[in-house]
């Protein structure tokens, strides 16, 4: 019994070895959350800005929440996986994680950046400052310059493994950062309010505020997702370039005329 | 609705600026997200499609060639060029 899950556990491991494997099934997992995140995303922007209630205190600023909740959470699951996508790689020389790690750190980056944005044009009519130095803030801002980071390392560096070994280090020893943003709030004083969500409690706001943020952050993941299969697709085609599959997979298409 | 008319929801109570600022860039960083990695498709398959191409016709006239010089058995070495 035990010795049939071990073994079809391995094999469900070692497809993810497989950058054929992750390929095909790459394009199934994108349909899908490609439509997720259409319908949530839409649905998320539409409720947001003209169906929920403004604050009491804040005003119609208060939207600005449904953008920089999502990208937030976003930036620092996006790191978490690539540290774990990094940890992988090290311990394991997996290729598929090196892609993975490669290609989600200029999306995690993009969203890194729109977090700060988003927080600091809130942060002018609310706190009455576009930025200030605190634990929350700056954190946020190293998460930002770790992805820069990774995004060098992997770009400066000409050999892919040497690349990628470098870029897993990075990336896991940065996760010490996560941990601070997370707990920057508790810490330290802080203008930045504590977390919106959290899984153990009840959200402080109403439900026709949460609930259109809620469908904004499953939007938003679906969409990292949609776009980190598309940016893994691309890096495998390139570093698969001398096999076989890509050379079939190129040439139907190029006969095709579907470029 | 939050809002009484289009104007009021232009100017989200003094905040426009603020909210509509906001959302620009996050559609901006949305459509980068989406376009880059499709032009990058794009311009990878382009590449690589000619480089195949290249490379078989090369691969085509090396075997003609070896095969006269050479003769037959040398004919696997031309796809490692």
């Amino acid at each position: 019994m035990s010795g049939s899950a071990v073994s079809s556990f391995k094999r469900w491991f070692h497809q993810w070895g497989s950058p054929k494997w992750f390929y095909e099934r790459s394009l199934v997992w994108s349909k899908w959350l490609g439509w997720i995140a259409l319908i949530c995303i839409s649905t998320g922007l539409v409720w947001g800005l003209l169906f929920a209630p403004s604050d009491y205190q804040q005003g119609h600023s208060f939207r600005i929440i449904y953008l920089h909740v999502p990208a937030a959470v976003l930036a620092q699951s996006c790191y978490i996986m690539m540290a774990v996508a990094g940890l992988v790689s090290l311990v394991w020389k997996m290729k598929v994680a090196d892609v993975v790690l490669k290609c989600a750190a200029p999306i995690g980056a993009s969203f890194c950046f729109l977090a700060l944005f988003t927080g600091a044009v809130w942060g002018k009519p609310t706190w009455g400052t576009w930025w200030i130095w605190d634990a929350r803030l700056t954190s946020m801002l190293i998460l930002l310059f770790l992805y820069f980071g990774i995004i060098a390392l992997e770009s400066a560096i000409q050999d892919k493994t040497t690349a990628a070994r470098a870029a897993a280090l990075l990336a896991v020893v940065g996760v010490v950062n996560i941990v601070i943003i997370k707990k920057s709030v508790e810490w330290w004083n802080t203008l930045h309010q504590p977390a919106t969500f959290k899984l153990t409690e009840k959200p402080a706001m109403p439900p026709e505020m949460w609930m259109p943020l809620l469908v904004m952050v499953i939007g938003i993941y679906a969409y990292f997702g949609y776009s980190l299969f598309l940016r893994s697709r691309n890096e495998i085609l390139q570093r698969e370039r001398r096999t076989l599959w890509v050379r079939e997979l190129i040439g139907a298409s190029s006969s095709r005329g579907t470029v | 609705m939050a809002f009484s008319s289009f104007s009021d929801f232009i100017h989200m109570g003094g905040h426009g600026v603020y909210v509509w600022l906001s959302y620009s860039v996050g559609v901006a960083v949305l459509l980068y997200n989406l376009l880059w990695p499709r032009m990058h498709k794009s311009a990878i398959y382009k590449k690589l499609a000619q480089q195949f191409k290249r490379e078989s016709r090369n691969s085509r006239e090396n075997m003609n060639s070896k095969a006269v010089i050479d003769g037959p058995e040398n004919m696997n070495n031309a796809e490692s060029s």
